[in-house]
């Protein structure tokens, strides 16, 4: 919590004359390009996501198994490689259109982000009953009119959830916008903050974006307040793949290919082709220490961060009047900073705490520990938490969200307590948004820069770190081996999870 | 109740985390030097691994952006384990150094040996080595003698035919703010804002990428650093060299003030914990074979006098710089963001 008060505390600061000159100048441009940058990613992993996962869990076609794993690893691209490696093809091939425009920063974040919408759409399709769809048929529903009427809705916590992920993400994204050359609030923050050198009003700012974000999710969830979206009968019943003629097989096929192949298969190629032809990096003993250092993080990181969006969870299902439910809604909302504020916001509060330690320390025992929080793994777990918290929490509860209350009383009359409800009935019924939950921050934090690079301690490198550095410095080839790597790391846990979710549906 | 449970395992989740990070930092050697760097770790860390290898001192790096290193130096304050901060231009040391975050330098026998304007006026920081914002042309389309000083970038005769990265980039912002310190904020502002109207295009991209439009005739001059020219030329990669050597590089202001140049440098942080140790390193970063070494790994300038220059950069002669207003890039930083705000380089 203490970041968010730091947070919002800036508002009591003075507003100085920085604030004038952006309100004259900038902030109309800021506004626009972050609303049409949120507005359009959302629109476009809206479609890309939820088109996907409906024909791959509807279905059948073959290498359709392949397929459905393969379309998660855009989310393994960082979003800036995307945008170099595209430039750098564009480059090269005259004809191209450009994409150092807004368009273009959509399109370039939209590949990457819309397996949100894709793993979480498709996880709410795969639960929906059998009854269900047979129930639609012999009312004489088509499959479209299914899926627009029957499955869409019923998917509608999933679809916005993801959709509100990519967009939030999109919000926070710097190195995309700053590379085509879009500025947005978030590039206008670094810019008050590094070029002005003024951190008020770039936490100001923040804030006021976050306000922003508030208002919009306020409204979404206030939208479908009465809505419960359970379904009363859970039969273990799951649907079959439809068969499909070998025409229909095709067009299937090319539609999922369409944001797999843009998403992933271009850039990584391009990304190999660099790798193995010009890259100067070495894959040496070095760079495996980095591999190992970024999976131990990420999964030490994402495991911690899943046991306590279990909790905040919980915390909102058994008492959801309660204080802490309202400021847990504001602590999930952290996806939307930009990361470099989040490290800022819990730097300086721990940093003090760190001194007030040390003072008093040497003052009684003239005996100093340096710094217990701000110069450790713990900052950079915490800060993490406070970023991706959002990501695990809210895939919980939309998976929680599914499980009528019923279900639970019905439990309790049997005589279980609200501990034996959570391991023998909310566990089970859980797992698949766990696991996602789990996979999304895993992957996020492997790839995730401007807190790693800020609050690590000494010695410790990443992959994202090494290739931001390398990107940066205009080497993208070089980065590429560090590039690659995140995405390998990220395949593993990937198809783990897919097998998981995949079991649930049986071929005819 | 059930409550309260979950509770009780939340803290006792914190209390683990707590107890494994208290021991983390209790873990470290006596002799050491902790260092937060503005520059690549690829660009640097060769060279404290030589410094470890000659002295036995341990070199601990952190590399972030200059700024959340700054940050960071700030908010841990007297606790603060870093004893050095390097960044990569001069406004950013100045900014610590406005900050009190450094502590004088001005007792390191080793300053005697550089020019006075690579030192700050207070001794708190010292440059190490230097980059030229330069003038980067189509050979097809341009002469070497149309363009002589950055003013002359304003005239008509270049309308559309600019190409400049994002003024987010600090180079840019640096560049502004020599212009300011030359004449004044009204002149710079009215001159800048004439050349934002001969841009080609809106800012985007790396410098890399202005000197490949510059090849790819999307414009016929780029403003770049000169670095990126050399490494391109340099570069494995057939296409970067095919582009780089359709181009020309050009320094501006040879008959006046100089071209605008900005500097990588040092300070040693005002609470440093291994002081003496955060000194031998300074002076081992600026000896002739590091400082060689140094320069070229990033085919920069060295500040040294008596080092050589790499041969590329060499071989395109001796530069005039502006290196009297070094000291004032800091300062004028805010103020040339602002302008370019108003001009409207985005």
């Amino acid at each position: 919590m203490v970041p968010f008060v730091f947070l919002a505390s800036s508002i009591f600061f003075p507003f100085n004359d920085n604030w004038l000159h952006i309100i004259d100048n900038v902030l109309y441009d800021y506004f626009f390009n972050s609303l049409a940058l949120a507005l359009g990613v959302g629109f476009c992993t809206f479609i890309m996501g939820t088109v996907t996962a409906w024909l791959t869990s509807i279905f059948d076609f073959p290498f359709r198994k392949l397929i459905s794993w393969l379309l998660l690893m855009p989310l393994a691209m960082p979003a800036y490689i995307i945008a170099i490696t595209y430039v750098g093809i564009i480059d090269s091939f005259g004809f191209l259109p450009d994409i150092r425009n807004l368009p273009g920063a959509i399109l370039m974040i939209s590949f990457v982000l819309y397996p949100y919408v894709y793993i979480l759409a498709r996880g709410a399709f795969l639960e929906q009953s059998k009854e269900l769809y047979e129930n639609s048929q012999i009312l004489g529903a088509s499959q479209l009119q299914i899926l627009f009427r029957v499955s869409m809705p019923m998917a509608r916590p999933s679809i916005i959830l993801g959709v509100t992920l990519a967009a939030m993400e999109a919000l926070a994204d710097f190195g995309t916008v700053e590379f085509l050359g879009v500025p947005t609030f978030t590039t206008g923050i670094f810019r008050t903050w590094f070029g002005m050198n003024d951190t008020v009003t770039a936490t100001q700012m923040a804030s006021l974006l976050l306000t922003i974000v508030f208002v919009f999710v306020f409204i979404e969830q206030y939208s479908r307040k009465k809505v419960r979206y359970a379904e009363n009968i859970k039969t273990q019943s799951k649907l079959n793949y439809k068969i499909i003629s070998n025409k229909n097989k095709f067009i299937v096929i090319t539609i999922c290919l369409l944001p797999l192949t843009f998403g992933f298969i271009i850039p990584f190629l391009q990304l190999i082709y660099w790798s193995f032809f010009l890259s100067n990096e070495a894959w040496n003993s070095e760079f495996f220490q980095i591999v190992k250092n970024t999976i131990f993080l990420a999964f030490c990181s994402a495991f911690i961060i899943l046991i306590i969006s279990v909790l905040v969870t919980y915390i909102k299902r058994l008492s959801p009047k309660s204080i802490t439910n309202k400021f847990m809604q504001i602590i999930t909302l952290g996806y939307a900073i930009p990361g470099p504020v989040v490290a800022i916001a819990v730097l300086i509060p721990f940093a003090t705490f760190d001194n007030y330690i040390n003072q008093f320390l040497i003052s009684k025992f003239n005996f100093s520990v340096g710094l217990i929080f701000s110069g450790t793994f713990f900052i950079l777990i915490f800060a993490y938490c406070i970023r991706f918290l959002t990501v695990s929490s809210r895939t919980i509860k939309s998976g929680l969200d599914s499980i009528s209350l019923a279900t639970d009383d019905a439990a309790k009359t049997l005589g279980a307590n609200t501990q034996t409800i959570l391991k023998k009935i909310h566990f089970p019924m859980l797992k698949t948004s766990l696991l996602t939950g789990f996979l999304i921050v895993f992957i996020d934090i492997m790839k995730e820069l401007p807190l790693t690079s800020i609050l690590r301690p000494f010695n410790f490198n990443t992959l994202s770190v090494k290739a931001f550095e390398l990107a940066s410095d205009e080497k993208i080839v070089d980065a590429s081996n560090a590039a690659i790597m995140i995405v390998l790391a990220g395949i593993i846990p990937v198809i783990f999870i897919t097998k998981n979710i995949l079991g649930k549906r049986n071929k005819v | 109740m059930q409550n309260t449970r979950f509770l009780n395992n939340y803290k006792a989740l914190h209390v683990i985390l707590i107890l494994i990070f208290t021991i983390y930092p209790a873990i470290t050697s006596a002799s050491e030097v902790n260092v937060y760097s503005g520059r690549k770790a690829k660009l640097i860390k060769p060279l404290l691994d030589q410094f470890y290898n000659q002295t036995g001192i341990k070199v601990n790096l952190v590399t972030a952006k200059s700024d959340a290193l700054i940050k960071r130096i700030e908010s841990e304050g007297k606790s603060s384990p870093a004893d050095i901060l390097i960044t990569v231009d001069a406004g950013r040391l100045d900014r610590a150094k406005k900050m009190d975050l450094l502590q004088s330098l001005s007792n390191l026998p080793v300053i005697k040996k550089i020019p006075k304007n690579y030192i700050d006026k207070d001794n708190k920081w010292i440059a190490l080595s230097k980059r030229i914002r330069t003038i980067i042309f189509s050979k097809e389309n341009t002469k070497k003698n149309d363009i002589k000083n950055f003013e002359d970038l304003a005239n008509n005769e270049w309308s559309k035919r600019i190409c400049v990265r994002s003024s987010n980039n600090i180079y840019n912002q640096s560049l502004v703010a020599s212009l300011i310190a030359n004449q004044g904020e009204k002149n710079a502002e009215k001159l800048i804002k004439r050349v934002v109207e001969n841009f080609a295009r809106k800012p985007s991209g790396n410098d890399r990428a202005q000197i490949k439009a510059v090849a790819k005739n999307d414009c016929d001059i780029a403003i770049v650093n000169h670095y990126y020219y050399a490494i391109m030329l340099k570069s494995k990669d057939v296409a970067q060299r095919k582009a780089a050597n359709k181009v020309g590089l050009m320094f501006l202001n040879q008959e006046n003030r100089g071209a605008h140049v900005n500097v990588s440098g040092v300070g040693i942080t005002k609470y440093s914990k291994n002081l003496e140790n955060a000194r031998k390193l300074i002076t081992f970063l600026l000896n002739k074979k590091s400082q060689e070494w140094y320069a070229t790994a990033n085919y920069e300038y060295p500040v040294l006098s008596t080092a050589k220059t790499n041969e590329l950069l060499e071989s395109w002669g001796k530069v005039i710089l502006d290196e009297e207003i070094i000291n004032q890039l800091g300062d004028l930083n805010p103020n040339a963001v602002k302008l370019m705000d108003r001009v409207g380089w985005q």
